[in-house]
């Protein structure tokens, strides 16, 4: 299958699709809609590289329910999450087949209803609006009295929704990535990091970094270091008494649950025989037991591998 | 664009809203669905595929084949939207009952250090159900809404004296809502991260190891 | 974080520190420029110099210099800190009695942020004893203050004024306790404030 991102970025946002990717979408001209567009842009860049996996066998269910997890993950841990990548890929096909889908269902409406006046008028994306709290659930409030189009509102009510999720979840990634850049450029150069960084990022969130990470530099440069004397120009200085890079707060707490999964060996029985995984508070040489089902507040580089095995959600 | 300050490291009531409707709940649909595509025999092609959901985040089985007045289960949003299009009527969860709300709220007066085991998201479903779909409740809602609140004002009152117990280790806080926990994250975080960073700031000693570092 | 305005700001409290030797051309630090400075002069510098100052010198060539030999003053650091006010036994003293009453704004804008570097340059664990209780009492009573939103609410009269300061919500408005915090318990009020709000917002909503 072959999709065109230029149609993908037309059905986002028609009033944008001018946009020319070749050049720097980053610049400072401080235009949100056309960094919406990047956004969007960004992420259906996925589609060209890993289609065609294994769709029939997650269901669009089970994909959402992880992205739901994936989201909260990212807005509850102190780091940069590792970027989904396949899951993002099938998410955003099924966004795109819907959009199509439901513009062949609108037209066929369209057609049907040429003497009155319908809403379902082909432009299924609303107004693009990016407020925090929308959730397209606000529209549609006058009942709608032709049963026939009620699956159509549902549909795109649902789609608003996905789009939220894949919005904010993106969102809170960069603000990771600005907040962290200095420390991300570290990552890359060291080779014993966990995760290249190309897996931690997404392709188009690489650009991103990149590019960002040029222009502050660029601006301390220019704003004060090289007015400074050369052994004073250092951003990145890790030796001295205090870190300039700034890192994740590893030990920040975070609130996690603890979710049950079948015949895992890593898991033990407390004393009242339940299942439970022991984590290790070394600094204050504490053992703690975490029971399945159960709430914490935790150090979150404690429970760090258990979140990323999806053992614990943050929540 | 990033996300703005007051988003990081919580969410918006609006967002735990968001969540909480993505799960499961009973209704009563007032439309059948099932033999629409098959009732409309002679009808364009693609036009019978229009009254069928094809959805992407959820099954949508259950809603194709829904039958007036038979229970079904679907994800919250769509019970809440079609409860809007008067197309269903919501069926309250066991647990949003007098009698069974009366048990909670005995509970939670019997035992005051733990929470009883109310729905993770007890307090934003009913509020929603509250809101949007009061005329499915069998008891009469303002009866409901006062034992939700007894109910929200002995919890909050646990967890006002649980405070005291903040500390640089761990909690252990089962039970809680969803609610509950994003309303107190900023300030049990907040305190617990700055009781165990006047702890390990004992424990690090930074003097003497600066003089090692000064030896060399 | 080395970013951190509070961090910057609490770094140049003032310390009262002791010079452990003649030090030509610091003078100008008490006022007398080109002068030296003398052993055992008491003197106030902020925290981050006195630091510096407090870990680095009396290195053996310094002490040959001086033509020391009595060794009486080898591997002594430039100077010595000595207790600041904000951390005196009165101040100790009066956090054991009743931490909730204390005016820890008055006693330093950056109080706890300050008490903790000073807990880790000594590794002074009574301090952090006392300093972890004080915390933890007072997040009590600032969680008091903060969750208390009922009224503004349930009157539902917009006649805050003055919504941007923290000191002008529902009941509440210029409590001594509110008044007395300092910039990290601020911090975490007007988060834990805004939060109970929001969600009080979300849950009475028409």
């Amino acid at each position: 299958m072959n999709i065109d991102i230029d149609d993908i970025l037309a059905d986002l946002d028609r009033d944008t699709t001018a946009v020319d990717h070749t050049q720097d979408n980053f610049t400072s001209d401080g235009n949100t809609t056309r960094l919406n567009t990047s956004l969007d842009y960004s992420i259906s860049g996925e589609l060209n590289g890993k289609i065609g996996r294994s769709s029939e066998i997650i269901s669009p269910a089970e994909d959402f329910a992880q992205l739901m997890r994936c989201w909260r993950n990212e807005r509850c841990s102190p780091e940069l999450m590792p970027y989904p990548h396949y899951l993002m890929t099938r998410i955003l096909r099924r966004i795109q087949e819907q959009m199509e889908h439901i513009e062949n269902i609108s037209m066929g409406f369209l057609e049907e209803s040429m003497n009155q006046i319908s809403h379902g008028s082909g432009n299924v994306t609303g107004d693009g609006d990016d407020e925090d709290d929308e959730f397209g659930m606000g529209r549609g409030n006058n009942v709608i009295n032709n049963n026939n189009k009620l699956p159509l509102l549902c549909m795109e009510a649902e789609l608003e929704r996905v789009k939220f999720v894949i919005r904010s979840f993106i969102r809170c990634r960069l603000n990771k990535i600005d907040k962290y850049s200095l420390y991300l450029k570290q990552i890359e150069d060291d080779s014993m990091n966990f995760l290249p960084i190309n897996e931690l990022l997404s392709k188009e969130e690489m650009v991103y970094h990149e590019k960002h990470l040029s222009i502050l530099l660029k601006l301390f440069n220019n704003s004060i270091l090289r007015h400074m004397p050369p052994e004073l120009q250092a951003i990145n200085d890790t030796e001295g008494t205090l870190n300039m890079i700034e890192e994740p707060d590893w030990k920040k707490f975070v609130f996690i649950y603890i979710k049950e999964v079948k015949d895992d060996s890593t898991l033990d029985r407390n004393e009242f025989g339940k299942p439970c995984y022991t984590v290790t508070i070394e600094e204050l040489n504490e053992i703690v037991e975490l029971t399945i089902g159960g709430i914490y507040v935790m150090r979150y580089e404690i429970i760090r591998q258990l979140v990323l095995d999806q053992k614990a959600y943050l929540i | 664009m990033s996300l703005p300050a007051h988003l990081q490291e919580t969410f918006s009531p609006e967002e735990i809203q968001f969540i909480v409707e993505n799960e499961p709940i009973k209704i009563f649909p007032r439309i059948t669905t099932r033999q629409l595509a098959r009732g409309r025999v002679g009808s364009v092609s693609d036009k019978s595929s229009s009254n069928q959901w094809r959805l992407i985040t959820t099954d949508a089985n259950n809603l194709n084949n829904m039958v007036a007045m038979q229970s079904t289960e679907v994800t919250l949003w769509l019970a809440l939207l079609l409860k809007q299009q008067n197309k269903c009527s919501i069926i309250a969860p066991k647990w949003l009952t007098i009698k069974e709300l009366d048990k909670s709220i005995q509970y939670e007066k019997k035992y005051l250090d733990r929470f009883s085991s109310i729905p993770w998201n007890w307090l934003v479903l009913c509020q929603l159900l509250f809101k949007r779909a009061s005329d499915d409740f069998h008891d009469p809602v303002h009866e409901l809404r006062s034992r939700i609140q007894d109910l929200r004002e002995i919890r909050q009152l646990k967890v006002l004296k649980g405070l005291k117990h903040l500390n640089n280790s761990h909690l252990q806080l089962d039970n809680i809502s969803i609610l509950e926990i994003n309303e107190l994250r900023p300030f049990i975080v907040g305190i617990m991260d700055k009781l165990r960073e006047i702890h390990s700031a004992s424990e690090s000693n930074d003097s003497s190891q600066a003089n090692e570092d000064i030896d060399i | 974080m080395y970013y951190d305005i509070d961090d910057i700001l609490a770094d140049s409290a003032e310390i009262p520190c002791k010079f452990n030797y003649d030090i030509p051309g610091l003078g100008y630090l008490e006022g007398n420029p080109g002068k030296q400075i003398n052993k055992n002069t008491k003197i106030q510098l902020p925290l981050w110099l006195a630091r510096i100052l407090a870990i680095i010198g009396g290195d053996s060539e310094g002490a040959d210099e001086n033509g020391d030999e009595t060794n009486e003053n080898d591997n002594l650091p430039f100077l010595e800190m000595q207790t600041p006010d904000f951390l005196s036994n009165k101040v100790i003293n009066a956090i054991k009695t009743s931490p909730e009453s204390l005016d820890l704004h008055s006693i330093n804008s950056h109080f706890i942020e300050l008490a903790n570097k000073w807990i880790a340059l000594f590794g002074d664990t009574d301090l952090a004893n006392v300093i972890y209780d004080l915390t933890l009492a007072r997040s009590i009573e600032l969680n008091n203050h903060a969750s208390s939103v009922a009224l503004e609410l349930a009157s539902n009269k917009p006649d805050n004024s003055n919504k941007d300061s923290i000191y002008q919500d529902g009941n509440n408005i210029n409590t001594p306790f509110l008044l007395s915090m300092d910039e990290f318990e601020k911090k975490i009020y007007k988060k834990s404030h805004n939060s109970y709000k929001d969600t009080k917002k979300w849950l009475f909503e028409p």
